[in-house]
């Protein structure tokens, strides 16, 4: 037994970390991730480790591990596909302030006041509908609240991923209000963004409210569905950004800093503006598309701390 | 050595009931939760028992291992590949019966192996002797029904918690049950909620501990006393390969249809492949190891191990996360995967523990003993003999549930070697489902050629011994 134990941990032991890597965490579609991770080891030599997190759990699961291992950090960067959770990691000190050159041009609305994090790559939230039953889309959140959908909306849960970013950016009294008048709408309730997509690209539902990459990548592959980026006239669409942070205490930290300098370049943006998702570049340098919605003014900071709105709008959706 | 390790494959569960004290929340039991809980778990638990039964009396009137291997295989499949069989097949949105009907599929040949195991040891005698006086229904009523009835009762119950705790399937259909509020708990970071509302499942773990000491787990070697025949026997086969079909053949064909080019679609996987089978084989190595040193004997852990088993798989992923991290051993253990499969055998250690726990009758030993013969010659030539076959199963049940395991694999897996399970569960959501196809189509192969390997390690040994 003690043969085996000790052959078993000097097999593990022989597998530590070099120090030519760094460690990623990384919440964001691993499909999207690679190819940037091997850019960087092109150039760089550097080789990139990275941990995802499983759809279900976007975030949730590498949030809890880097709040686990604060006072000895394994993860050198943390890349999320949105910057709420980001945020909290901020609150929790777990980031340590980075100020990178390549992130100079990207404006104040996608960049944390003290520089926790840098946004870059946004994704937006928008109401997809079937192209062949819906003729007329809903132009606003509310219009999803009109009878005539009655039964025919989906959404993904809303304590998980961008989901739970838009309900707790609408705000307590809207968000709460939005739910009541979804779930007496006949609202369903599904596991993930893509899959409100599925429903509606399946004529299961017509309409229903997911990521701007998600209907991009179905109309790739040939999905009867368009986009709409709701509510132009009025509050205005929200856009999330990607978020790049440096860990306080990285084990790698001058590779940490190069990589996020790498993740910030225009080219970075350009690959993600130009990829099955077609996330939207922040800086108008890169593209002008982002600049023409109309989007919402959000306090990250202030969404971080949003589990007790979560809950409301859970039960009243029924949840 | 042996009662120390058992202790340290408890301290994840110790180390999230540490966190729940000391963690945010309020100790609320979550009615809702276990309202849809009751569907979900329950529904599975009868439709187990719908299928588990004929199943079970048709494998004790069997003795080839295809059928076991069959039946084995829907149990041993990660519950989230059940989920991508009925997204495969194009069905809507399921609901909490939907969930049930998926869990049910998964988890009868709970109820068919118990079963089996029971009915292998009906007394031969007490069936000779009904067969000659009563029709076939009072023997199955007065002599087989309450000769397994705390089996079938302990197979439920066991079905009823492994459902209650599954968390992928509810959470890739939105079905608020019990495991969904842990997991939503835990996101919050309020883990005292998270465990109040585990805590049912705690105590029915504890109360199906203590009933499994009565039951008896594993078949005898000797044939069952035939009970039916004609057309019982025949109703019973039919059933049973409803069974096999609707759970094991129908998903793999329909993986099958949709895998695209599975050598491509695999060879671009081949590193969490890897990485699945390392954990997987360590997890399986060390466990089976512990499990068969020393003699017979049972454990008063035992219900802590069982807990462990049917809680939340994230549950003894984040004690485990936990109480390393307090304990100070967190740099040491996780980078290297090690704290991962610790975490792993703490999920498992019930599963390998259980068939090994009482080898041979006690009286055995005690005879060997007193003729004088050592440690080590009683367990190579006492305990070694009776333990292989139940060893190489045990180990390939733990392996095969190592691989499909995703709650610990979500906070504990070293950066950059993510688990097949892990990337199947996140592919799933991107619509890839050619790779999804291909990974299942390997877990689905993986199963069954450790399964049938397994369980020829008694047939193999023999044939050689008799060569």
């Amino acid at each position: 037994m003690r043969a085996v134990l000790v052959g078993f941990i000097l097999l593990l032991a022989s597998c530590s970390p070099r120090t030519d890597e760094i460690v990623v965490y990384a919440s964001v579609d691993e499909v999207y991730a690679r190819p940037l991770f091997e850019e960087f080891t092109r150039r760089s030599g550097v080789r990139v480790l990275p941990v995802f997190d499983t759809e279900e759990a976007k975030t949730l699961g590498l949030v809890h591990r880097l709040l686990a291992e604060k006072a000895h950090p394994q993860c050198d960067v943390f890349w999320a596909g949105d910057c709420v959770r980001t945020a909290l990691l901020k609150r929790e000190g777990v980031l340590q302030p980075f100020q990178p050159k390549a992130g100079a041009d990207i404006a104040a609305p996608w960049r944390d006041p003290d520089h926790a994090w840098t946004g870059f790559g946004a994704r937006a939230r928008v109401i997809v509908y079937n192209t062949t039953s819906v003729k007329e889309p809903p132009r606003t959140l509310s219009a999803l609240a009109d009878p005539k959908w009655r039964g025919r909306v989906a959404i993904a849960n809303p304590l998980f991923g961008t989901t739970a970013n838009h309900f707790a950016a609408l705000g307590e009294t809207e968000a709460l209000r939005l739910a009541a008048a979804l779930k007496a709408n006949g609202v369903r309730v599904v596991g993930g963004n893509s899959h409100v997509r599925d429903l509606v690209a399946s004529g299961d539902c017509d309409v229903g409210l997911t990521d701007s990459d998600d209907v991009w990548i179905g109309k790739d592959r040939g999905d009867a569905i368009g986009l709409v980026y709701p509510d132009q006239e009025g509050a205005g669409t929200l856009a999330i950004p990607n978020s790049v942070a440096l860990v306080r205490g990285a084990p790698h930290e001058e590779n940490a800093r190069r990589f996020i300098e790498h993740l910030l370049s225009p080219e970075t943006e350009r690959f993600l503006a130009a990829s099955p998702s077609r996330q939207l570049p922040v800086r108008p340098s890169v593209s002008v598309e982002l600049s023409k919605i109309r989007t919402m003014a959000v306090d990250w900071g202030t969404l971080s701390d949003s589990e007790g709105l979560l809950d409301r709008v859970k039960r009243a959706l029924g949840l | 050595m042996r009662r120390a390790w058992g202790l340290v494959l408890a301290a994840p569960l110790a180390g999230f009931l540490l966190e729940a004290a000391v963690g945010a929340g309020r100790a609320t039991l979550q009615l809702r939760a276990w309202g849809t809980t009751l569907v979900v778990a329950g529904g599975a638990a009868l439709l187990a028992l719908g299928f588990g039964i004929p199943a079970g009396a048709a494998l004790a009137h069997s003795r080839r291992t295809l059928f076991r291997v069959l039946t084995l295989l829907p149990l041993l499949l990660p519950p989230v590949l059940g989920a991508a069989a009925w997204l495969a097949a194009r069905l809507p949105a399921p609901g909490a019966p939907g969930c049930a009907l998926i869990l049910g599929c998964l988890y009868w040949p709970v109820v068919a192996l118990l079963l089996e195991a029971s009915l292998r040891r009906l007394p031969a005698d007490a069936i000779d002797a009904a067969s000659l006086q009563w029709s076939t229904r009072r023997l199955l009523g007065m002599v087989v029904w309450r000769h397994v009835r705390p089996a079938l009762l302990g197979a439920a119950l066991l079905v009823f918690l492994l459902a209650a705790s599954e968390f992928t399937v509810p959470a890739l259909f939105v079905v608020p049950t019990v495991s969904m509020t842990v997991y939503e708990e835990i996101s919050a970071f309020r883990t005292r909620s998270a465990a109040a509302a585990a805590l049912p499942l705690v105590a029915l773990a504890v109360a199906l501990a203590w009933m499994l000491r009565r039951a008896p787990v594993l078949p005898a070697s000797s044939p069952v006393r035939p009970f039916l025949q004609g057309p019982l026997l025949a109703a019973a086969r039919a059933l049973a390969g409803v069974a096999w079909a609707a759970t094991a053949l129908l998903p793999a064909v329909l993986f099958g249809w949709r895998a695209g080019s599975f050598f491509r679609n695999a060879a671009m996987n081949l590193e969490p492949i890897g990485w699945s089978l390392i954990y997987a084989g360590a997890t399986a190595l060390i466990l089976i190891t512990w499990s068969s040193l020393g003699g017979p004997r049972r454990s008063r852990l035992e219900p802590l191990w069982l807990a462990t088993l049917v809680l939340p798989g994230v549950i003894a992923g984040l004690g485990a996360l936990k109480i390393a991290e307090r304990s100070g051993v967190f740099p040491y253990l996780a980078p290297s995967g090690a704290l991962f499969v610790l975490a792993l055998m703490a999920r498992f250690a019930f599963v390998a523990w259980l068939p090994l726990r009482e080898p041979v009758d006690r009286s055995q030993i005690d005879a060997a003993e007193l003729a004088g013969l050592s440690r080590f010659r009683i367990w190579k030539g006492i305990l070694l003999p009776a333990m292989l076959p139940r060893a190489a199963a045990a180990g390939a049940v733990v392996f095969v549930l190592a691989m499909g395991e995703i709650g610990p694999a979500v906070l504990l897996t070293p950066p950059g070697r993510m688990t097949a399970a892990q990337h199947l569960f996140g592919l799933m959501h991107y619509g890839y489902d050619g790779v999804v196809a291909a990974l299942a189509l390997f877990l689905f192969g993986a199963t069954a050629l450790v399964t049938w390997s397994a369980m020829n390690v008694g047939r193999f040994r023999t044939n050689r011994l008799a060569g």
